[in-house]
């Protein structure tokens, strides 16, 4: 594969896969692309939702944690 | 010599006549492996059917009734688990390649619970692999009793198709974007989606634990109450369940809906649904609204956007959990399923977090928007059941990728933890089931199955049978004094 002719989803899913020292061949990484440029996409319309200040739904919430029986 | 026609009898009315002594947990159970043993293979609703061992459970149940012992409201009726559900001895192959080999050590929280109210396990049904995107080709997919040649949509698909077409009396799926609700409304059945944490996940295989609920499935709304009170309830072993009193969802679900203030989903701008689906449910809010209720619109987020949200939990907690998989045999998954994992493999912990953030949100908005109602209505589904192996379908004019449209209605629900029943409302025009929704505010289980059984009980579309059930009661024995 050129590397000069990524795209940014090839080269982010490249970087990743060699930071994380995850396995995935350059063959596989290219016919999973379509689906991680999908993804981002949809996570790019999350991102437009305005959440304010709302906490994450699984904070630490340390009463729970400490008393369940 | 088993009579057939129990088989499709409800589950309470079955069980009282186990209790009255009228008819035998092993008469029922005959039965129902009997039907099994002519209709289960067209369904392919069964990875494992478990005759022996349902067989001795029934004549040991029968014993302990016969020395005065009841187990309970479940004493005698034979049931069946989706295989991600841990069976003790039993292998449980989560439809997989991977864990076709596995066989637990002990059983799923609620599959002991419901053994003590005196259920017989029957068989582990068919489902997605993983509970994710699609069947593995191991098992093939399970067809839709009311027309073999369609799906079931999935993941809970041989629950559903099994409970439908009589292979059992209640089966117990998951359900972490709709895979409960999905297959029981295209199969024309009962599917609950309680509460998130009222029934212990402890045993069941994980697709994403933030979002992964255990309900039943179930020919009548109050059958379904039933199965969930033997099996809800604070458990140890999963930190998550909700720690109440036990639970009688069952109690009011005759008091009818005069007085109650029941919502109707307001149309949405990004709303697509095929017309007979809009019109049948038009047709169920009248009926809601003339058997008392006052019926309002209530407005929800945007149930497309919050969705992205529900996937983005969904899937990075799903890599998270199949990372050994993917590592040591990813190509024993299927092609569709691995793609859904590895997906979930690159998205960023800002991303996840603030999917977590958007899930806040919007559970505050729901739970508002839901402040002033007891109950609100909406679709199940965009549609009903469609060809397998069809990719798109039409939507009022609309050409819309089907994983896309079968999961327009429900992952708000998972994603908000609210607990949501689906139920027979109708018939499409080629004879296939539409469903309604019936959503609670949170714990609100008993209003939901009273809701839902009123509707129930105004209607007769959960008495129809499929096709391939009618024929064979025409050429059934005659029916149980």
């Amino acid at each position: 594969m050129d590397e000069t002719k990524q795209t940014p989803v090839a080269e982010f899913m490249r970087g990743y896969v060699r930071l994380a020292r995850l396995e995935y061949s350059p063959e596989r990484l290219a016919e999973l692309e379509p689906e991680i440029a999908t993804l981002f996409e949809d996570m790019e319309k999350m991102w437009a939702t305005p959440v304010g200040d709302a906490e994450p739904a699984i904070s630490f919430a340390v009463e729970k944690i400490y008393t369940h029986e | 010599m088993s009579d057939e026609s129990l088989c499709d009898r409800p589950l309470t009315d079955v069980a009282e006549l186990i209790k009255t002594r009228k008819v035998s947990a092993v008469e029922v159970t005959e039965a129902t492996l009997a039907r099994i043993e002519r209709l289960g293979t067209v369904c392919n609703c069964y990875i494992t059917v478990t005759a022996e061992s349902a067989l001795e459970h029934a004549k040991a149940l029968d014993g302990l009734l016969r020395a005065g012992v009841y187990m309970g409201p479940l004493h005698g009726i034979p049931i069946s688990l989706k295989d991600n559900i841990a069976t003790a001895n039993v292998r449980t192959t989560v439809g997989s390649a991977i864990f076709k080999d596995w066989v637990p050590d002990r059983n799923a929280t609620a599959l002991d619970r419901l053994i003590k109210a005196g259920a017989i396990m029957i068989g582990k049904a068919n489902l997605y692999e993983f509970a994710f995107g699609a069947p593995h080709p191991l098992y093939g997919p399970t067809c839709n009793p009311w027309n073999p040649t369609h799906g079931c949509g999935g993941s809970s698909s041989g629950s559903a198709s099994a409970v439908a077409a009589g292979l059992c009396y209640g089966s117990i799926g998951t359900d972490t974007g709709g895979s409960i609700r999905i297959p029981a409304a295209f199969c024309g059945v009962v599917g609950v989606k309680p509460t998130y944490g009222r029934v212990s996940r402890s045993g069941v295989v994980p697709q994403s634990a933030n979002l992964d609920h255990v309900g039943p499935i179930t020919r009548s709304v109050r059958d379904a109450g039933v199965i969930l009170e033997a099996m809800s309830g604070a458990d140890r072993l999963d930190p998550t369940t909700i720690n109440r009193p036990p639970a009688d969802f069952t109690e009011h679900i005759a008091s009818g809906v005069r007085a109650l203030r029941v919502g109707v989903l307001a149309p949405q701008p990004t709303e697509r649904i095929q017309d007979e689906v809009r019109d049948a449910l038009g047709t169920a809010y009248r009926v809601m609204g003339d058997a008392g209720a006052e019926v309002v619109e209530v407005t929800l987020p945007d149930l497309t956007e919050v969705r992205a949200a529900c996937w983005t939990i969904m899937r990075a907690e799903a890599a998270e959990y199949h990372r050994p998989h993917l590592r040591g045999r990813p190509e024993e998954l299927h092609p569709a399923v691995r793609t859904l994992i590895e997906g979930g493999e690159f998205l960023p912990a800002p991303e996840y977090l603030h999917a977590q953030r958007v899930r806040s949100k919007v559970t505050d908005d729901v739970r508002a928007a839901l402040a002033g109602v007891d109950a609100l209505l909406l679709p199940a589904l965009a549609m009903a059941a469609y060809p397998i192996g069809q990719k798109t379908v039409d939507l009022g004019g609309y050409e819309e990728d089907v994983l896309s449209a079968i999961t327009r209605y429900t992952p708000l629900f998972n994603l908000t933890g609210l607990p949501a029943l689906v139920m027979p409302c109708g018939f499409s025009t080629t004879g296939m089931p539409i469903s309604m929704q019936v959503v609670g505010n949170a714990f609100a289980e008993a209003m939901v199955f009273r809701v839902a059984h009123t509707y129930e009980s105004l209607t007769d579309w959960h008495l129809r049978r499929p096709p391939m059930v009618a024929e064979l009661a025409s050429s059934a024995e005659p029916a149980l004094r």
